[in-house]
């Protein structure tokens, strides 16, 4: 009779805040939208 | 999914995600948010510029067309004479701002005009690789040597600001109930040497659209100094 198996239990390890991606914490101004985008350019502001 | 079809090839008036679509062309990406169309009419701006069509113009015709025909003349000119900077306040349009003020309140900054995008974008892909140096302080982003005048101290401060005016407003995060939203990246916290590579491409960003000094302080820009750039791609969007 084969011996039972067991699944190892693993606590999952939150990771230090320093650990993260910085698009974990922030909001990755990739992810705006197009025109919040044409805001960004800010072309009230000398290029 | 971007259509297989390439930009060139597509007609006027079809579907174009400029954040998604890796067509290739830098002054060609411009036209779709300038032109419209239909099978036997297309339309720049708010005017009707061919009709009697026998077939739909792709892209590409239309930007020969545009750039060449004796007949076009009044709608070359009207992409040649575009306003840089709108606003949803008419009156707001000509502000511009040489310092950073001291008590700035409005809930609405002017925008880049929408054919200028792609610019847009391009900024924003900027913003969004320096970013990465807060989970790594040792990241090089690198800065612009030749090409562009120097950027100084006190327009970093002031480029940074503008920038980062819209990313406080503008927060994204998990879905779920009000209160998990992501902060805003503070811009002004990224070490100084990629605050100034990022300014110093954001100046060159400009000048890659066609767009200076003169033209800034004219609030005017121009299809027609957008350069070719035939093979320029997006860097935003993985190649296949």
């Amino acid at each position: 009779m084969p011996a039972p198996t067991t699944t190892p239990v693993r606590t999952p390890v939150e990771p230090k805040p320093e650990e993260r991606p910085w698009q974990e914490q922030f909001t990755d101004p990739w992810e705006i939208c197009p025109q919040q985008v044409r805001e960004v350019g800010s072309p009230d502001i000398a290029p | 999914m971007p259509p297989k079809t390439p930009l060139a090839k597509r007609p006027v008036g079809t579907a174009w995600d400029p954040k998604r679509d890796p067509a290739h062309g830098r002054r060609l990406r411009a036209i779709p948010a300038l032109t419209n169309g239909t099978e036997r009419r297309v339309h720049v701006g708010a005017q009707t510029l061919i009709a009697g069509l026998r077939r739909s113009l792709t892209h590409l015709e239309a930007l020969r067309a545009l750039d060449r025909s004796r007949n076009l003349a009044e709608a070359r000119h009207w992409l040649d004479d575009l306003p840089l900077r709108v606003h949803a306040i008419p009156a707001e349009v000509e502000r511009t701002l040489d310092t950073v003020p001291e008590d700035y309140k409005d809930k609405r900054d002017p925008e880049l005009h929408p054919g200028l995008q792609d610019l847009a974008y391009q900024i924003t892909w900027d913003i969004h690789e320096a970013c990465a140096a807060i989970s790594d302080p040792d990241l090089y982003l690198a800065g612009v040597d030749e090409g562009i005048e120097p950027v100084t101290d006190e327009h970093i401060r002031l480029a940074i600001w503008g920038m980062q005016r819209e990313l406080l407003r503008e927060l994204r995060g998990p879905a779920g109930p009000a209160g998990t939203r992501r902060p805003a990246v503070q811009l002004s916290e990224l070490p100084n040497h990629i605050q100034r590579a990022l300014v110093e491409r954001r100046r060159l960003r400009y000048q890659q659209w066609g767009i200076g000094q003169a033209e800034w302080e004219a609030n005017r820009w121009s299809v027609w100094r957008i350069p070719e750039d035939p093979d320029w791609a997006p860097p935003w969007v993985p190649a296949d």
